[in-house]
């Protein structure tokens, strides 16, 4: 399955980038992730929660960056597993854009087996869609919060290393403080968004009506034999 | 008088006891102090498996323990090869069997690597997902064609390549055939996978007596004795230390025949090493992966004929996608390969196949067993042939089929059974006119199908012919006993999937000693109690067990007589069997019951002639020569919603010539059933691989099975030619419903479109599909 399609974010590209390498940034925006912490220079490990359908699991994995290039984009490599099968991923994220306006094009080619692929299969590319479109739409409201230019931050974390130092990232990763300001939903409300989203992708618009409204009805005579025969 | 049982219309004996739920299934058997298993399954086609760490998952409370392929010691072993290769010269085969754990490498999603033992199943699924794999995932082998290019990745290194098996076999000569034709028909066919779905899936629960040092296992096998068999074998156990319980089976349908599946090998196993009863039953995800299924073959296939539509010969070449392993041998190619010259008179046939090693689940026979392919690739041959030459669908099929006097008839080649393809006995004809009269042929095609189709409706009308080989050996056995009580036991090793032995086997002693078929009790599916057996398969059971019955019953009518005659004091000769008494022709007085007869057949004091075998009781085998092949005709009419493409049988016929018929009320019931599995191999089912071998649509929302709703009720005919093969002259029917289906949904389907050009050369079809094939033609005119 690909996962291909671009954004564009009201920030300049060196915020984008700078969200991007982000790990606190991105476990907060990223839908169903529960963990990612920063484990080598470029690599990321971490928990998420992921719903296709009717199989719900969670998948633990890392996450690798390479071919950095500053401002510009990155490659990644994702790897998951859990109960519920794996997902792996492959791919690029390009930025592009002027002044406060930034492009975000991504293309990411991914594997996806075990229960979640064979029982989710048909709901899988809908899950995909909405989870990339809420995940964005999370990258947009930290980036609107996030101060520009960065203020001389504390560091991420104790453990992640400096990469200051490494020539070809020029911009230090320095976070921004945490912006509690920013609220996200929760993965609850992840999953009923995901749902929504694929009901509304396999529901033609001309037919949604008459399907609620059908659905009413079928309640309403329900509840009224209920009630009768419970008198 | 007692009522003649064979050949009645005869209600179940078994059916109470099955529609008030007091008959045992796997799952009922529930044992103090029982434990639990689940396995770890790969969610990989195709890895290598560099690690396994259950340590946390062993930490979790009430987890007894957890087993990988390194812990079984010695007892990790390939399966057995359960057929050999046939006797078929040049031939290439490679034995490649199953594994209970896998180890180094995983092959298909599914496989199991690791089991957990656990106080409940909850707690073994729980532990079961914290077992840490640590796989390589490799680039998977799917594509048939592909997994045979030079390069391609291998499923089995060591073999070389993804060829499984090589079989070439000829009959007449071809080339020749070819320079005389006047028409030659080519094309691509190709047959996709389903799953038999049974409604119970598999189950196995092992119990070790410690004092007695006996093992009993419930298994939901189709061929119990072999399963006892190898199991002592495995376990260093003798036969009488194992006791092997195949109670009522939910619907076998051939993937129960398979053996020995890795949690048959490794239940028995726990039960001995933890000296407490385990259970575990499939549950239906692991039953999409861990069940071996059916169908994947691509033919390439003509046919050539003179300009009247005579077949001068038949040349075929096809893959056969035999999955990650090739435990069942080459049953299912070499059923293709020998059900596709049909009923028909063909003087040439060149035919060959190459079995193929895919990163997929096993396959193994499934009702049908590559008959389908066979009936599917000559029936659309037919049709494109007809078509070609301007002939009647019905005509060009009359030209072709073997008259009554060229029965037994040699196909020379090698059959499934290692003996030459030989029908043993057909009127075809007659089965073809039978059905034709009873789906109205004639006035479909003159008034209705132009008066509808004035109307803008797309009905259309199939009819396809096949023939089924049936019956093979090696052998079945059966006991028969006259009880005390006047009731009559028979006991056989067959085992049983629901078809209705308990009612086919009773008849048959019923018939022979005079008594209600409901007072003789059926006993099989118990390694106990009866020592020798194959299994139900092959459409098998009535003729082999039956016969085998048939035999014993025989016998002990010949005691119960000559026991009768001699108290009676009249000759052997005037003695007849009826309301299980034996009386003197002519004087119904003078009368002794067969309950009688039993108890002076075990006299508690006295002397007996030196010699005299205790009681009313006989065993006898039988073994048939050959198989014996089987042949009918369906027809249906269809109507295709073109804006869908969901089509509507409106009627469907089958008319059927399994030789002597003993109960025609279940040949009809298993028509029916095989007739609606057909119909979902044909519309509705599908299993839908990727190109990483993952299946894509492994539960029953995106697996669809036929409903009610789908299955049109059938009507059947019977037409009995006997067989010479066997004393009762019966033939199998357990396949004969789903077998021609493909065939017949595409022609009728064809002819409810009508649109020029259609070819359907594919199955299943589904809407989608149809609309497909259906807008190529409109685009290409």
């Amino acid at each position: 399955m690909k996962i291909q399609g671009s954004h564009t974010f009201d920030a300049p590209r060196e915020r984008v980038w700078r969200a991007l390498l982000d790990p606190e940034v991105l476990a907060r925006t990223l839908p169903g992730c529960e963990k990612l912490e920063r484990v080598g220079e470029r690599d990321y490990r971490g928990v998420l929660n992921v719903q296709v359908g009717p199989v719900k699991g969670q998948f633990q994995g890392t996450l690798q960056l390479s071919d950095l290039v500053p401002l510009e984009g990155y490659h990644m490599k994702l790897d998951g597993k859990g109960p519920a099968g794996f997902m792996n991923g492959q791919g690029d994220l390009r930025l592009a854009g002027e002044g406060g306006s930034t492009t975000l094009t991504y293309d990411i080619d991914t594997q996806v087996g075990g229960r979640v692929a064979s029982v989710g299969q048909r709901l899988m590319e809908s899950s995909a869609r909405s989870i990339t479109r809420q995940g964005l739409e999370g990258l947009a409201r930290e980036l609107a919060a996030m101060e520009d230019p960065p203020a001389p931050a504390v560091e991420a974390s104790p453990v992640t290393p400096a990469v200051s130092d490494l020539p070809d990232t020029p911009a230090p990763v320095r976070l921004a403080p945490p912006v509690p300001q920013v609220v996200h939903p929760t993965q609850t409300e992840v999953a009923a968004r995901v749902a929504a989203d694929v009901a509304r992708d396999l529901v033609p618009p001309q037919r949604r009506l008459p399907i609620i409204a059908g659905a009413l009805v079928t309640l309403a005579v329900l509840g009224f034999l209920f009630v009768r025969a419970c008198s | 008088m007692t009522t003649p049982s064979i050949g009645e219309r005869i209600k179940r004996n078994e059916d109470p006891r099955l529609l008030t739920g007091r008959a045992l299934f796997v799952d009922d058997v529930t044992l103090p102090d029982m434990v639990h298993v689940a396995f770890v399954r790969s969610p990989h086609a195709h890895a290598r498996l560099l690690g396994i760490d259950a340590a946390q998952a062993r930490q979790r409370d009430g987890v007894i323990a957890i087993y990988t392929a390194e812990d079984l010691g010695d007892y990790w072993q390939h399966g057995p090869l359960l057929v050999p290769p046939p006797p078929v010269k040049g031939l290439v085969f490679h034995e490649r069997t199953q594994v209970p754990l896998a180890k180094g490498k995983v092959r298909h999603v599914g496989e199991p690597v690791a089991l957990v033992v656990a106080v409940s199943r909850y707690v073994a699924e729980d532990a079961a997902e914290e077992v840490l794999v640590d796989y390589e995932p490799l680039p998977a082998v799917v594509d048939l064609e592909r997994a045979l290019e030079p390069g391609a990745l291998l499923v089995h290194e060591d073999v070389g390549s993804n060829c499984a098996a090589h079989v070439v076999q000829n009959k007449g000569d071809y080339e020749a055939a070819l320079a005389q034709a006047d028409v030659v028909v080519r094309r691509r066919f190709w047959y996709d996978r389903g799953a038999s779905a049974a409604i119970e899936n598999r189950g196995v629960v092992a119990q070790w007596d410690v004092r007695a040092q006996r093992l009993t296992v419930w298994d939901t096998t189709q061929a119990p004795i072999p399963v006892r068999n190898g199991l002592a074998a495995m376990l260093g156990l003798s036969e009488h230390q194992v006791r092997l319980v195949a109670p009522f089976i939910g619907g076998g349908f051939g993937p129960k025949i398979m053996m020995f599946y890795p949690e048959e090998v490794l239940i028995p196993w726990l039960a001995l090493r933890l000296e407490r009863p385990v259970k575990w039953i499939e549950d239906r995800a692991e039953n999409f992966y861990a069940t071996t299924q059916e169908r994947g073959q691509l033919h390439e296939a003509e046919i050539a004929l003179t300009r009247d539509g005579i077949i001068l010969g038949v040349k075929d070449s096809f893959l056969h996608d035999t999955g990650a392993y090739d435990p069942y041998g080459l049953t299912v190619p070499l059923n293709s390969q020998c059900t596709l010259m049909g009923p028909y008179r063909v003087p040439a046939y060149a035919s060959e196949f190459r079995a193929v090693f895919t990163n997929k689940t096993i396959v193994t026979p499934y009702r049908g067993a590559g008959r389908q392919h066979g009936v599917f690739v000559i029936e659309r041959l037919m049709d494109l042939a007809a078509r070609e030459l301007g002939l009647d669908r019905t005509e060009i099929r009359r030209r072709n089929f073997l008259r009554p006097d060229e029965f037994p008839h040699d196909h020379v080649i090698i059959y499934q059974d290692f003996s030459p393809l030989y029908y043993d006995s057909g009127n075809y004809e007659p089965v073809l006119d039978q059905t034709l009269e009873r789906i109205g042929w004639e006035r479909f095609l003159r008034e209705e199908q132009p008066r509808l189709r004035a109307e803008g409706r797309a009905v259309g009308i199939g009819i396809v012919s096949y023939v089924e080989g049936t019956g093979i050996g090696p052998f079945e056995g059966a006991r028969v006993q006259v009880q005390t009580s006047g009731k009559v036991t028979v006991v056989t090793g067959v085992g049983t999937q629901g078809q209705g032995h308990f009612t086919v086997l009773a008849q048959i002693a019923a018939e022979q000693l005079g008594v209600e078929v409901a007072n003789v009790d059926v006993v099989t599916g118990d390694s106990d109690q009866f020592h020798w057996g194959t299994g139900t398969f092959a459409s098998r059971g009535a003729v082999v067990a039956g016969n085998a019955v048939n035999e014993a019953a025989k016998d002990v009518r010949t005691k119960a007589v000559r026991l009768a005659a001699e108290r009676l004091g009249v000759a052997e000769d005037r003695i007849e069997l009826v309301d299980a008494q034996a009386r003197v022709v002519g004087e119904p007085k003078r009368a002794i019951g067969l309950g009688e007869l039993a108890k002076l057949a075990n006299p508690m004091r006295g002397a007996v002639k030196p010699g005299t075998e205790p009681g009313l009781e006989a065993t006898r085998y039988f073994g048939p020569f050959r198989g014996a092949t089987a042949s009918g005709c369906h027809a249906m009419i269809v109507e295709v919603d073109r804006e869908t493409m969901q089509v509507e049988i409106q009627k469907y016929v089958v008319v059927h010539d399994c030789g002597r018929v003993i109960n025609p009320l279940l040949v009809d019931g298993q028509v029916h059933g095989g007739v609606a599995q057909g119909i979902g191999n044909a519309f509705y089912e599908q299993l839908v691989y990727d190109d990483s071998g993952q299946l894509l649509n492994a539960s029953f929302m995106d697996f669809l099975l036929p409903t009610s709703l789908d299955v049109p009720r059938v009507e059947v005919g019977h037409q009995e030619t006997v067989s010479p093969l066997n004393p009762l002259g019966t033939k199998g029917a357990g396949e004969a419903g789903a077998i021609p289906v493909g065939a017949l949904f595409s022609q009728a389907v064809e002819d409810a479109l009508a649109l020029p050009g259609l070819e359907i050369l594919e199955i299943p079809l589904k809407p989608s599909r149809l609309w497909e094939l259906a807008l190529a033609q409109e685009a290409a005119r």
